[in-house]
């Protein structure tokens, strides 16, 4: 899977900034295909393993960071980097929150379009709402509709029906059984 | 701003029409903060992530909703006006006169004031049911009554 950077006016640019500078550093990152690499100072055509031999490229202002980004040799990953997604599910987490506003309706609130993008990630929003779900601690969301439509479990007890702090503990202890929550 | 939920859905209230009672909380809603609960949701969604009372089919429509306050003994009333000795619900909705679906449920106290739950916003006093019409409840549908339970007695947690 390749994905092309773009230059991004987000107000959280200095996570995705440092973001980016760890996964240059790890040695998880293990592929790169540069067009035009000698505006990062990497060689052409890298293949496997020769990423993550390179040095970790420092990223030192934001001016920088969007030059880097919008280099004309963009810069193509092999993976999409997690971070990406994650940002993706907080943005769809914030946009939720104002489409639902002050409705009761949980069918409503399922139908809302930000929701509707999170399921849409599929499996790969599973370990991000589950840590929503343990960030949120003693009042947490309803996420169950979107875990149960992605995963296609139902761990909660009948009895817990619409119990949020238990369905959470259900949903969280499955997480655990299922490799997705240390 | 006064309280947490968009103004813009609840135009009515303000702090002169209502009172604050709680913090935000996703732990109940509407429904289940007129039934007199403050653990859970209430709602008949299709892959049964809210609570419904058993029996009770689990549609969103009037007739539903009645069936579910009609298992904790509510009745249809005429009115919302305060009766002694009479505990009141008002549900909202919205849609076509006929088929609205219901979106909002109120429990009217002793004093006569109303209590409803905004959402994953705060419960609020407010003295009359049409202070939480607008954008996102609609409007009363209509009104149930039962007699109002005793001290000691399972009723609201208000």
């Amino acid at each position: 899977m390749t994905q092309q950077i773009s230059i991004t006016q987000s107000p959280s640019i200095s996570v995705i900034q440092r973001a980016y500078e760890l996964l240059l550093k790890e040695s998880r990152m293990t592929f790169y295909n540069f067009e035009s690499a000698p505006a990062m100072g990497l060689q052409p055509g890298a293949r496997r393993g020769q990423g993550s031999r390179k040095k970790a490229q420092h990223i030192p202002s934001i001016g920088t960071c969007a030059f880097l980004f919008q280099t004309p040799a963009h810069v193509t990953l092999a993976t999409t980097p997690p971070v990406n997604d994650w940002m993706k599910f907080k943005r769809l987490v914030s946009e939720w929150h104002c489409e639902r506003g002050a409705m009761s309706s949980i069918t409503e609130a399922v139908l809302c379009p930000a929701y509707q993008s999170l399921i849409g990630m599929g499996e790969a929003a599973v370990p991000f709402i589950l840590s929503q779900l343990e960030s949120e601690g003693t009042n947490p969301d309803q996420w169950f509709w979107a875990l149960r439509a992605i995963t296609g479990a139902d761990p909660v007890e009948e009895s817990d029906r619409g119990n949020y702090l238990r369905m959470a503990e259900s949903w969280l202890k499955w997480g655990m059984t299922n490799g997705y929550v240390r | 701003m006064f309280g947490s939920w968009p103004q813009h859905e609840l135009p009515n209230l303000t702090a002169d029409t209502c009172e604050i009672r709680s913090d935000p909380t996703n732990q109940y809603n509407c429904i289940a903060w007129a039934a007199g609960e403050n653990f859970r949701n209430w709602w008949p969604d299709p892959l049964g992530i809210g609570y419904w009372p058993p029996g009770v089919p689990r549609q969103v429509t009037t007739e539903a909703f009645m069936l579910a306050y009609g298992a904790l003994g509510y009745t249809l009333c005429f009115d919302g006006a305060l009766e002694v000795g009479m505990e009141k619900i008002a549900l909202y909705g919205k849609g076509q006169p006929g088929v609205e679906v219901p979106t909002h449920a109120a429990l009217q106290l002793e004093s006569g004031e109303w209590t409803s739950k905004l959402g994953p916003f705060e419960d609020i006093y407010h003295a009359t049911p049409e202070a939480v019409d607008g954008p996102v409840y609609g409007r009363v549908l209509c009104y149930l009554s039962r007699l109002r339970p005793s001290i000691g007695d399972a009723g609201p947690m208000v």
